[in-house]
């Protein structure tokens, strides 16, 4: 019985605080920049943006690193 | 033995338009330099006569050019391969059975291990002599496949030399003296996502090429590489 009660204390005190620090930035939904316009930068500019199907532009992934348009 | 005689086999020997088109050529795709490797040729079929008589082939000698070494040769449906030397040096590898089959419905391969020390992006001949027979007779045909590919003889098997690379991105210049025409990239990188030089960007993918001409900054890679030239090849 009291293995059980002190695992669940364990358990309590390790999930600790998941909620995001008032100050956080939300997380970009899409490879858009602040103007409107797709970034075309490498992948690491653009950590978040995962391969898919293009559209239209070469994707970053296909971009050698250091390039700048 | 109505198809050839002394004088025919003598022809063929020449290697005179007596046989259609029967190209043995390598069939294991580019080499990379510096590397050990294997390397296929491919039989596509046996020999042609004239009058439309196909015969199978019976054995296939290679001759070992300059650039590559440490030639081990695999089994093959041939039986065991025969090594000619020359000192310590591999010089031909000669595969050989003794029947051969009614008619000519076979593929065959024949594969060795090599080191290829060529220069990258440059491409190496294997003079290769085919010989073809008729079930139950002695005769041979022999077509020596020994000419510059692209001539009107018959080509000798090329060997395209790729640059060592690793999946992923790959930084390489262009060796000394060595100059990539904008024709031969397909040979060279066709097998490469995609291919930078500045902003210049080139791939055998049509639709990648398709990106390429509608993204901001970048053109199409058009010109030749030259010496010295670096390159992004992602693999």
């Amino acid at each position: 019985m009291y293995r059980i009660i002190f695992l669940a204390a364990v358990m309590v005190a390790a999930c600790g605080d998941n909620r995001a620090a008032p100050g956080d930035a939300p997380d970009p939904v899409d490879g858009s920049v602040p103007d409107g316009s797709v970034a075309i930068g490498p992948c690491l500019d653009r950590p978040t943006e995962l391969a898919g199907a293009p559209a239209g532009q070469l994707p970053c992934e296909l971009l050698p690193p250091g390039f700048q348009p | 033995m109505r198809f050839f005689g002394p004088v025919f086999v003598s022809a063929c020997l020449l290697g005179t338009a007596s046989l259609a088109e029967a190209h043995v050529s390598i069939v294991s795709g580019p080499a990379a330099t510096s590397k050990t490797q294997k390397i296929t040729f491919g039989v596509g079929h046996g020999c042609e006569l004239t009058d439309g008589t196909h015969l199978d082939t019976v054995k296939i000698r290679v001759v070992i050019p300059a650039g590559v070494s440490g030639i081990r040769a695999l089994t093959s449906d041939f039986g065991k391969a025969t090594i000619v030397k020359a000192g310590d040096a591999v010089t031909e590898v000669i595969w050989e059975k003794s029947a051969a089959e009614p008619d000519d419905f076979q593929y065959y391969e024949l594969t060795l291990r090599a080191r290829v020390d060529a220069v990258a992006f440059t491409t190496v001949l294997f003079s290769v002599y085919q010989t073809c027979r008729a079930a139950g007779s002695t005769d041979d045909v022999v077509v020596a496949w020994i000419d510059a590919p692209g001539g009107a003889g018959s080509p000798a098997a090329s060997l395209v030399v790729a640059p060592s690379h690793v999946p992923g991105w790959n930084k390489l210049v262009i060796p000394a003296g060595t100059t990539v025409a904008a024709a031969s990239l397909p040979t060279y990188l066709g097998d490469a996502l995609i291919v930078w030089r500045g902003s210049a960007a080139y791939s055998s993918n049509a639709e990648t090429m398709k990106m390429v001409g509608t993204t901001p900054g970048v053109t199409a890679l058009a010109g030749d590489l030259q010496t010295n030239d670096e390159i992004w090849v992602k693999y």
